[in-house]
């Protein structure tokens, strides 16, 4: 069975975190144009 | 004064059927931290009981939070005038503009993708066994992609009202 990174509770937590840092430098962009 | 009530009582209602809707994901991670395939044992076949009357219940209460989260979010957006500007990420709108696209697709999440298939796991819809466990694994991966997301929206929640420095 394939393997993701929300299969463990720390991989879960751990890629809304990295995903946040990505959004946050987009976000960040948009904000200051 | 109730220029002022409208706006607190909604940011209440937000933030009590969030705390019911993401707290209930939580409590799922707390109780299964890893996937396990589902085993014969484990599934109930009874379709009228008691429990099943009880996690209907707990699930509807689940499902509508979400909506009830989501609904309270555009009114609040509504009433302060920054409705389009959020949506559409512009500017400083951007920060509340980015949780509630990432509230609306955790909500489309939970009612068009985990419900159809967690009807199917519980034994609200008959299905044979291979079914339910296949069905088992999308609803995990839901919420677990739902618990994910819940950690830049609650980010940027919070940084829409106390954090604008960082932006």
């Amino acid at each position: 069975m394939y393997k993701l990174p929300h299969d463990s509770m720390a991989g879960t937590f751990l890629a809304g975190v990295v995903l946040t840092l990505l959004l946050w430098a987009v976000v960040s962009h948009l904000v200051n144009g | 004064m109730l220029g002022d009530l409208i706006p607190v009582l909604l940011r209440m209602i937000h933030i009590m059927a969030a705390i019911i809707w993401i707290g209930h994901i939580y409590v799922n991670i707390v109780m299964r931290p890893r996937f396990e395939p589902l085993c014969p044992e484990e599934v109930s076949n009874e379709t009228d009981g008691g429990f099943t009357k009880r996690i209907k219940r707990e699930h509807a209460t689940f499902r509508h939070a979400s909506i009830v989260t989501w609904v309270t979010g555009f009114l609040m957006l509504w009433h302060s005038g920054r409705l389009v500007d959020a949506a559409m990420l512009n500017g400083a709108d951007a920060v509340i503009g980015m949780g509630g696209w990432i509230g609306t697709i955790m909500t489309l999440n939970v009612w068009l993708v985990l419900w159809p298939h967690q009807k199917k796991v519980l034994g609200f819809v008959p299905a044979p066994f291979a079914e339910r466990a296949r069905c088992a694994r999308i609803t995990f991966l839901t919420s677990r992609t739902n618990a994910m997301l819940s950690v830049p929206l609650f980010f940027f929640m919070v940084s829409s009202s106390f954090g604008f420095g960082l932006f």
